[in-house]
């Protein structure tokens, strides 16, 4: 039980790390998803 | 989000929550000395393969583009190449996060682990290569280091391991062979990840895919 | 074969006026000896012999390898040979070759100057043949990297992050059978190492010319 703090400190990084890489991903696809349909509709006004 | 990307999520989520209590609350513990941190065994072994599953998709991706040229095979190589960066670097960190309860020290040289080392900086340097290099040359200078450095693997380990039976020390992980119960667990993790794998590398080449579509795009705007 | 041949020579005769990578090979590598010199324990630098002449060889090969394309750029022989009606691969083997010969004439003249820093015999033969061999696939893989590094906007750091990694097998097979030999090793020890060297050589060298098609193209 004393080496606890090292599995929970690799489980946390493990955790964390795959939680903000998969928040990245989510967050830059709605961004682009924004960004292609402000386009689609500037390209319609013309 | 599409269907199949609901469903890998919601699996995963299941495996991980129950792999999470085998490793806790169920499986016995392995060895008395090392304690409880021998279960980082559960997650860091896993990420080991799931680097190695990306990588092969970088390796397939980067021949595929060099013969048939299409721009959707390099999306899947720098995906697998980027996702392979982020579980390799998660299993150096744990396997140094392992060695420090299990043998004293932070970094112990095991062959396993160095290997990873150079492996994860072989496909850095896949990522920066993009980075510096001109769009137009760019996709197919990177499917070259992942050919190359996907053919580098077992030669690496196999000299690393050689390199330490000349200077031995110590080595991480389980020595013998798995009981049953640290087998199953293993399994249920192993799969879990795989899963949010399947689930990250479409994430990842749907972006990659995504953002050429807008470069398209302000590309035909622009004439 | 002869058109490689012909290349070889322009890098030759290029070379033989400027003098210019062969010196640098020289004055980079003396430095990096001197400098572990320094750096290491007194008491344990000849067991660090080999691995001191290797990271002197590898540091200064890169910087070769490099300054060769760089020079190559500046004096716009690069597009010269694309324009030239010539097989990549025989640009290839034709850059390859004088690299090496560049490379490997100065690992001559500098083995003699490590003998007598580490206080060894003047000539080894065993040596030069481990640093024959191994320069072979030290240069094929170095060439095609830095064909690539060439054209990145961090050339200095590019060079390095793609061929360190990657020739790790190498640099250990190097290592190691330089340290054996060194030793007064077995031959039959030495020929395992020597070995891995060649399977280096072999699966690199074959890599490299496959590839660098694809790294010239425009």
């Amino acid at each position: 039980m004393d080496t606890f703090p090292y599995l929970f400190a690799a489980y946390g990084l493990i955790w964390l790390v795959t939680f903000l890489y998969i928040l990245r991903l989510m967050r830059r696809q709605q961004e682009l998803r924004r960004e292609l349909e402000a386009l689609k509709q500037a390209r319609k006004k013309e | 989000m599409k269907v199949l990307d609901r469903v890998l999520w919601a699996l995963g989520l299941v495996g991980i929550l129950f792999a999470l209590y085998l490793v806790f609350m169920w499986v016995p513990t392995a060895d008395v000395r090392e304690g409880i941190a021998q279960r980082i065994f559960y997650f860091h072994v896993p990420m080991a393969w799931i680097s190695f599953l990306a990588f092969s998709l970088t390796f397939l991706g980067s021949i595929l583009y060099l013969w048939r040229g299409t721009k959707g095979w390099d999306h899947l190589a720098y995906s697998g190449a980027e996702i392979g960066v982020v579980f390799a670097f998660l299993n150096i960190v744990t396997g140094s996060i392992w060695a420090r309860p299990a043998w004293g020290h932070w970094w112990v040289w095991d062959p396993r682990l160095t290997s990873m080392l150079v492996l994860w900086l072989i496909y850095v340097g896949y990522l920066l290569l993009r980075s510096y290099t001109p769009a137009h040359q760019a996709p197919r200078f990177a499917a070259v280091v992942g050919i190359a450095g996907f053919l580098d693997v077992p030669i690496v380990y196999f000299a690393i391991r050689w390199w330490r039976t000349l200077h031995p020390g110590p080595v991480i992980g389980t020595g013998g062979g798995l009981h049953p119960t640290m087998l199953t667990t293993f399994l249920v993790s192993l799969a879990a990840f795989t899963l949010f794998f399947i689930l990250l590398a479409r994430l990842r080449v749907g972006l990659r895919a995504l953002e050429a579509e807008i470069e398209e795009t302000k590309e035909a705007w622009r004439e | 074969m002869r058109k490689a041949l012909v290349i070889i020579w322009k890098d030759v005769l290029s070379e033989a006026r400027a003098r210019d990578l062969l010196t640098s090979f020289l004055l980079y590598a003396l430095l990096a000896m001197l400098i572990f010199y320094f750096a290491l324990n007194p008491e344990i630098v000849d067991d660090a012999a080999a691995g001191v002449l290797w990271v002197a060889f590898t540091f200064a090969g890169m910087l070769g390898l490099s300054r060769s394309f760089f020079l190559e750029r500046e004096r716009g022989g690069i597009d010269g040979l694309m324009l030239c009606p010539v097989e990549r691969e025989v640009v290839f083997l034709g850059k390859v070759g004088s690299g090496f010969l560049f490379m490997f004439v100065a690992e001559l003249i500098l083995m003699p100057v490590f003998s007598i820093f580490m206080n060894l015999p003047l000539f080894i033969p065993r040596l030069v043949l481990v640093a024959f061999l191994a320069t072979i696939g030290f240069v094929s893989l170095g060439t095609l990297f830095a064909a690539m590094a060439a054209n990145t906007r961090a050339q200095e750091l590019m060079l390095p992050l793609l061929f360190l990694p990657t020739a790790v097998p190498l640099i250990i097979a190097a290592v190691e059978s330089s340290a054996l030999v060194l030793a007064g090793a077995p031959w039959g020890e030495i020929t395992s190492w020597l070995q891995m060297i060649l399977a280096f050589d072999a699966i690199f060298f074959v890599l490299a010319i496959f590839a660098f098609p694809y790294v010239l193209e425009t």
